[in-house]
């Protein structure tokens, strides 16, 4: 007897909407920026890119938080802007492909090798795209993970021992879309004012009331936060706290130094490996030395399950496939002028990130549908006369 | 329960305190109102209860507040969790999470309860005030009333003995507002909490305290009950100036009490009528037909065809969402209309220049420091006749017919509610607009500020302006407006003169009207006026 044709069915762990735990998606786009941190290949970098933002369009939100990449975007553009303009003003080290010749300022002594204008070589210019692409892409990989994981459910992984570290964490993270709401909010009085609402005076002039609201605001949340019991139960001496804070610090800076060897900024990587693990033992010390008297529960925490493995799986391979790629292929060089090559395993083990959209659920909705602003949206580029 | 010993404070930067001697006591289990004047030291005397002030203001703290003995010298803020539950004005600005549940179950996590208790708890508080259907929300997608109950609630769950509320109503329309004052009620009642509240609302809440606590800058701070306290309060709900008006003893609290009177009175005003208050029209101002607007996935406007002539004072009015600011945002080009056309003047806002906009069309923003950008009061209005074109010094003066005296070095910040609203109102009118749009211009105002904006706006209709209000505040309406637009999911549901449209809303009517019902007599300035003219 024929069997009936196998239907493909979504797993159950798929069907559910739920908010992936948000170490997953922090994990996963860390990964990814460690991946581009170690590569200058544009191919590359562009590729972790597009995993972030098509990642991102299907996996995020509907909530406020979720539309921070944009900005993202913006600064990591500027930042590849600045570092072109920067060439002006870089000497030629290397390269003799010429691309055009601005008219040279001579400088004053004072500021020797440093020159202005002047022969402006095309290695030196793909050097420096390909510096900013870099660091652009490793800001877009946490602009990524911010749009991605709920800033209030990280909150909840951080241990009560670190009071003052969570408190300027979770500050930190709720003052970026509050300035963005500032800045609207801002921009609209000046309209209503009659005053211009684009151009760089109008921008300058909005940029001290904005930081203004956003102080009151994170001092408002930990005033808030303070009179919900947060940091309770942490009955440490002075003492104690300071050292732990210390001991945490110490740690955090071990961690820190360990990745840089590792990734081969200072090509360091034995140094790295140990530093990297003598950090991860005085953090977990610390918090245990501090949390010994700290108790918080936590309410249905959000679990680890095979989704959030899968996950950083995806993006975890990328980054193994890098540390067996070539260094030509790594960082493609700029003298002679060629174009970047490409190791097709490590391509597409970088592309694999994109299986987080299908091995994780879909966020469920937060009906966000009515959000009582002030006013939804400002015309922009209207001249005052 | 709360005592408040021998408590003198005042702000690191001020030269006197704001609150001088202060010895209360407030029983377990009752409903105490604390009432006073925008920047008498209400705020100051409510964050004293956990500590959050001086702990996060810091100031000078001479004495001592005690919750069930436990003092606010000794312990954070933070220890106080478990007693006393916090709400301030502005709930949003004390949400932590983004999500409803979460919201709850926050000052649980902190205090270390047992997950099986907390999921308990959190069904019992969600199922307490009604918010079943919400758990899953997005604290940004909730309504006014919605998130104050969310705010109630969040503090709830850790059992608190006292909770502690910062006008909670100010923000909120007639009917979410009696949500919220029902579901503390009804805390009161059942659980025995005892709840400590500030409003400016009175006529909303008066009925519901058993004590009043009077807070006033210049004289000491007492506790008395509510009879006691209005007799001689300057700050007085519309029923107890109805009452004093028509020498009603004993002095009514509530509008059923006074009701006992009313057939007296009505007979006395038999012959006399209310006064006329429509000035006869000239002119169109403006015009709005078949004016539709959507946001990305909601129909905020439908279909609104309106004609506003010069010297109308006009409410908008309806539930909190129902698109009132959206249409003052339509009026002054902020936004521009999906299908239809708006008008100011015979021409369309959006595609006037940054001059002409404001010659013809002013907003005064719900948060009123909003359209403040300068750091003191004389740089604002220096600043604000460069942005009219009117001749310096005019801004300053305007401010000083609105408001009586303020120094010109005070930061916009620091001013009084009312002192705020006058300013950014002085900068509207600096550039002489025909149309002035308000935006719930009576929030955070006591009763005589609330007195001055009617006089103000009474004297600007008179100077041919035309005045837009968005306001949830029945007793303004009642008070100014000649016409009332009532909205309800962005269509018009009744648009008629105010006498007619208030007196006939049971959510929407003034207290007046309530007591006098079925005359026609909306506020108490009308029937003193008429009592006076029969002597």
């Amino acid at each position: 007897m024929p069997s009936a044709p196998r239907r493909w069915h979504k797993p159950m762990f798929l069907v559910e909407r739920r908010f992936l735990h948000s170490g997953a998606w922090w994990l996963w786009a860390i990964l990814l920026a460690a991946s581009a941190a170690g590569t200058t290949n544009p191919i590359f970098l562009i590729s972790i890119i597009a995993v972030v933002l098509l990642v991102v369009k299907f996996r995020k939100s509907d909530a406020p938080w979720s539309k921070s990449i944009k900005g993202f975007l913006i600064v990591g553009f500027l930042i590849i802007l600045i570092r072109l303009i920067l060439v002006v003003i870089t000497p030629d080290i290397f390269g003799n492909t010429l691309l055009f010749t601005l008219p040279e300022i001579a400088l004053p002594s004072l500021f020797a090798g440093l020159k202005l204008g002047g022969e402006i070589k095309a290695n030196t210019v793909y050097f420096a795209f390909k510096e900013g692409l870099r660091l652009a892409t490793i800001l877009i990989c946490i602009g990524g993970a911010q749009s991605l994981a709920s800033p209030a459910r990280l909150l909840k992984t951080i241990p009560t021992a670190l009071y003052e570290v969570g408190l300027a964490i979770i500050v930190a993270l709720t003052f970026a879309p509050q300035l963005a709401f500032d800045a609207k909010r801002v921009r609209e009085a000046q309209f209503l004012r009659g005053r211009k609402t684009s151009g760089i005076k109008a921008l300058a002039k909005t940029f001290v009331p904005v930081l203004e609201g956003g102080m009151e605001r994170a001092l408002q949340l930990a005033s808030a936060m303070d009179s919900r019991g947060y940091g309770r139960k942490v009955h440490l001496s002075q003492e104690k706290r300071v050292l732990s804070n210390f001991l945490m610090l110490a740690g955090l800076l071990g961690i820190l130094f360990g990745f840089t060897g590792i990734l081969g900024v200072f090509n360091l990587t034995n140094i790295g490996m140990v530093s990297l693990l003598i950090g991860l033992t005085i953090s977990v010390l610390a918090l245990r030395f501090a949390g010994k008297n700290a108790s918080r529960t936590n309410y249905r925490p959000d679990k680890w399950h095979i989704s959030e493995v899968l996950v950083v799986t995806a993006s975890l391979l990328g980054l193994i496939a890098m540390r067996f790629s070539e260094s030509l292929v790594l960082n493609p060089p700029t003298n002679p002028l060629m174009l970047p090559q490409v190791d097709f395993v490590t391509l597409f083990c970088i592309w694999l990130g994109i299986l987080a959209i299908f091995v994780s659920p879909k966020p469920p909705l937060s009906n966000n549908l009515i959000e009582h602003v002030f006013v939804p949206t400002t015309k922009s580029g209207k001249q005052a006369a | 329960m709360i005592r408040f010993e021998n408590v003198t404070f005042s702000y690191a930067d001020a030269n006197y305190p704001i609150l001088e001697n202060v010895n209360l006591t407030i029983p377990s289990g009752e409903l105490a109102l604390v009432v006073g004047k925008t920047g008498s030291g209400k705020s100051t005397l409510l964050s004293l209860i956990n500590g959050l002030v001086p702990n996060f203001t810091g100031g000078n703290f001479i004495g001592d507040v005690l919750v069930n003995d436990r003092s606010i010298r000794r312990y954070p803020p933070r220890d106080f969790a478990d007693l006393v539950g916090i709400v301030r004005q502005d709930p949003r600005a004390s949400f932590v999470t983004d999500v409803v549940e979460d919201e709850l179950a926050y000052g649980m996590e902190q205090l270390g309860i047992s997950p099986s208790t907390m999921r308990r708890r959190v069904e019992e508080v969600l199922d307490l005030l009604g918010l079943n259907e919400l758990r899953n929300r997005s604290l940004t997608s909730l309504s006014g009333g919605q998130r104050q109950r969310v705010a109630i609630a969040s503090v709830l769950t850790t059992n608190p003995k006292v909770l502690v509320l910062d006008e909670p109503t100010s923000a909120l329309d007639p009917s979410a507002a009696e949500e919220v004052l029902a579901a503390i009620q009804r805390l009161v009642h059942d659980l025995g909490l005892t709840v400590v509240l500030a409003e400016h609302r009175l006529e909303r809440v008066v009925q519901y305290a058993d004590r009043v606590i009077v807070v006033n800058r210049d004289a000491e701070v007492y506790s008395d009950r509510p009879v006691q306290v209005f007799a001689t309060s300057l700050l007085a709900p519309p029923v107890v100036e109805l009452g004093r008006a028509a020498g009603w003893s004993p002095l009514p609290l509530t509008v059923r009490d006074a009701r006992k009177f009313a057939d007296e009175l009505r007979n006395r005003l038999i012959k006399s009528k209310p006064r006329i208050r429509i000035n006869p029209p000239t002119k169109t101002v403006v015009s709005i037909e078949n004016l539709n607007f959507n946001y990305s996935n909601l129909r905020a406007l439908r279909d609104i065809n309106i004609n506003i002539s010069d010297g109308e004072i006009v409410a908008l009015m309806g539930r909190n969402g129902s698109g009132k600011s959206t249409l003052l945002s339509q009026l002054v080009g902020l936004i521009s209309p999906t299908s239809g056309s708006v008008s100011v003047n015979g021409m369309n806002p959006t595609h006037m220049t940054g001059r002409e906009l404001i010659a013809n069309v002013g907003l005064v923003p719900q948060e009123p420091t909003d359209l403040l950008i300068s750091d003191s009061v004389a740089k604002e209005c220096i600043a604000s006749d460069s942005d009219s074109g009117a001749i310096p010094g005019s801004t300053l003066n305007i401010f000083e017919q609105l408001a009586t005296s303020v120094s010109e070095d005070a930061h916009p910040r620091d001013l009084s509610e009312g002192e705020k609203l006058s300013l950014a109102l002085a900068v509207v009118l600096a550039a002489k607009p025909t149309l002035i749009l308000l935006d719930e211009p009576t929030r955070g105002l006591d009763y005589i500020a609330k007195v001055q904006l009617v006089n103000n706006l009474q004297k600007l209709v008179k100077k041919n302006h035309t005045i837009i209000l968005a306001t949830h505040d029945v007793e303004l309406a009642a008070e100014v407006a000649t016409r009332v637009i009532m909205l309800a999911e962005g269509e018009i549901v009744t648009d008629g003169p105010a006498t007619e449209v208030l007196s006939s809303s049971p959510m929407f009517s003034p207290q007046v009207s309530k007591i006098m019902s079925p005359a026609n007599w909306l506020t108490v300035s009308d029937v003193s006026f008429a009592l006076d003219e029969l002597k």
